[in-house]
């Protein structure tokens, strides 16, 4: 009997950042006490590596590892945009970390190795992999969110982000588990297969797998009823996490489900579109509405990621086709302007305290003038005002729900958008047309966290003018998944 | 012994172990249903595994569970043992800062 040859080729990415997460705990390890290793140029090197990984995989077509991971133009345009999210959060941590001295080296390691657990689920053809590839990137991020171990509010985040985390993960594995009975089989394309001629009996463990995998799905996007963790959590974690949960783990977990949604359940849609479509619905007015109480502004912007978690679902529900195309591209854009509304904060950051009223923010524009307009440049994208990447991401979201027939969805995410342009321009009106209050307490803005900030604002006002690059990929990207 | 009854137990757990993280105010005791609803679909895949599917893919998914679970716990352990030391207590109730 000759062993299986295995491609591993396709993991490369995946490989790179692993080890160099490896590298970090290991250079952590054999710096002396009292001094810092060099964990952020190490990560940023091998982020950059694993980038080059991707380009070059693109070029060769993709790949497949043994059937359970698959690197197709979808895999891919995720590859690249969770690489570029861990980017920009490494750039952003090392003035952070000194800021709130938490400057410590488990930190770079366990950030790539959510980012190695992101890659995963973004990439598995099977339900083994899928939950593995979860647990990675959960794992990885419950240590980040307590990391600032003399923190109450850091602690009880870890700990709140762990009981929802493993609650949610505990209902996904028992959805898959039913699945698997009702299939016979751990694979996305056998258990579509098998779903399409189902018996009653079958039929019946199925539905109730696609409603548990549904709940741990809506946990870990953040939809509204199992939303309650997130402004805790995001209020909580270090802000630099914060930043990397609401980009990066939203983005994966989107990834994972219109794969699994879209390869394994399109048998059942008729089944879990409506119930998809009432989540999406509660998810918008419950995160627009939430946000408009909150005076704390981490707390705003994660009421404002659970909001937009409900339009991404309302294009969910028009996948696969169009919806999925949307979804993507919105999902770059959602990245970039959270990636650069936590970062802004985090940038001020000075001697551990952070800007987080509006009070903090009065007047920002007369002392830091380019983080102001990059501030303002994400909020107008958030609410989704023209020649921003958040006007095309949404027009493109409720284009693709009315196509599908549900244009109440695209309604009421339109109506919401308006309500939630109140809470996003409060703040751009605060630090423009408010004095400062009192001394300048905010940190010069650091040169790293300053070049991420300003890719971020960047990528949003390119993909506001010019679309076209990024929409043509999100579209490859969605026809390789069909 | 057949499927139906592995099924029912199962069931039974992971009731038992969404009620328990529901009730119950102690941190651990919360680990402890946490690990009941993991080790309930564990039960679900091995007994497909055995009675209904005729492959080993549902046992071989359940030895990575274990392996996942094991590792949750330690993180867990050490979130609920760094609030302890900050608190002074492992009830969750306490654990009240961040709301609105």
């Amino acid at each position: 009997m000759t062993p299986p040859v295995v491609d591993v080729l396709p993991a490369i990415p995946a490989l790179i950042l692993a080890v160099t997460g490896l590298a970090v705990l290991l250079a952590q390890a054999f710096t002396p006490r009292g001094q810092a290793a060099p964990g952020a140029p190490f990560s940023l090197a091998g982020l950059l590596a694993a980038l080059v990984a991707v380009y070059l995989l693109a070029a060769r077509g993709g790949g497949d590892l043994g059937g359970t991971y698959v690197v197709d133009a979808f895999s891919l345009y995720f590859h690249a945009l969770i690489i570029g999210v861990g980017l920009v959060v490494v750039l952003l941590s090392p003035s952070y970390l000194r800021a709130t001295g938490i400057d410590r080296g488990e930190y770079y390691t366990l950030v790539l190795f959510s980012l190695v657990g992101m890659l995963g689920l973004v990439s598995c053809r099977e339900l083994v992999s899928l939950f593995v590839s979860l647990e990675v990137m959960s794992v990885a991020l419950y240590a980040l969110a307590g990391l600032h171990r003399a923190r109450p509010e850091s602690q009880e985040a870890a700990l709140k982000y762990f009981i929802t985390g493993a609650f949610s993960s505990g209902f996904l594995l028992y959805g898959i588990a039913l699945l698997y009975g009702a299939s016979g089989s751990t694979s996305l394309v056998a258990v579509g297969a098998a779903l399409r001629t189902p018996g009653p009996a079958t039929a019946a463990l199925a539905t109730m797998g696609t409603g548990l995998l549904l709940v741990g799905f809506g946990f870990k996007v953040a939809s509204v009823p199992f939303h309650m963790w997130a402004p805790d959590v995001y209020e909580g974690a270090p802000t630099t996490i914060t930043a990397l949960m609401s980009a990066g783990v939203k983005a994966a977990a989107f990834g994972a489900l219109l794969r699994v949604f879209g390869q394994a359940l399109p048998a059942l849609a008729a089944s879990w579109q409506p119930a998809v479509a009432a989540l999406a619905v509660v998810t918008m007015v419950v995160g627009n509405l939430g946000a408009l109480a909150q005076s704390n502004l981490k707390r705003m912007l994660a009421y404002s990621s659970v909001a937009h978690a409900g339009y991404l679902l309302a294009a969910v529900v028009a996948a696969p086709g169009i919806g999925v195309e949307a979804v993507l591209f919105y999902l770059v854009a959602y990245a970039a302007v959270n990636l650069g509304g936590f970062g802004a904060l985090a940038a001020l950051a000075r001697q551990g305290r952070e800007p987080l009223s509006l009070d903090d923010v009065a007047g920002l524009a007369s002392r830091r003038p380019a983080l102001a307009a990059a501030l303002a440049v994400y909020l107008i994208s958030l609410t989704g005002v023209p020649v921003s990447a958040g006007f095309v991401g949404k027009f493109f979201l409720f284009r693709a729900a009315v196509n599908a027939g549900w244009t109440s969805l695209a309604v009421i995410g339109v109506l919401m958008s308006v309500v939630s342009a109140y809470y996003y321009l409060r703040v751009v009106v605060a630090m423009y047309m408010r004095e400062p209050l009192g001394e300048d307490a905010w940190a010069p803005v650091p040169p790293s966290a300053g070049l991420a900030l300003g890719l971020s604002a960047a990528v949003v006002l390119a993909l506001g003018v010019h679309p076209e690059p990024v929409l043509t990929w999100a579209r490859l990207a969605a026809r390789s998944l069909l | 012994m057949t499927l139906q009854h592995y099924l029912l137990v199962s069931a039974a757990l992971f009731a038992l172990g969404v009620l328990g993280l529901l009730t119950r105010r102690n941190a651990v005791n919360v680990l402890m249903g946490i690990e009941l609803i993991l080790n309930s679909a564990n039960l679900n895949l091995v007994a497909f595994s055995r009675y209904g599917t005729g492959n080993l893919e549902g046992q071989l998914f359940a030895v990575f569970v274990v392996v996942i679970a094991a590792a949750e716990v330690a993180v867990a352990l050490a979130i609920v043992l760094t609030l302890y030391r900050l608190r002074r207590t492992p009830n969750l109730d306490e654990a009240d800062i961040l709301k609105g």
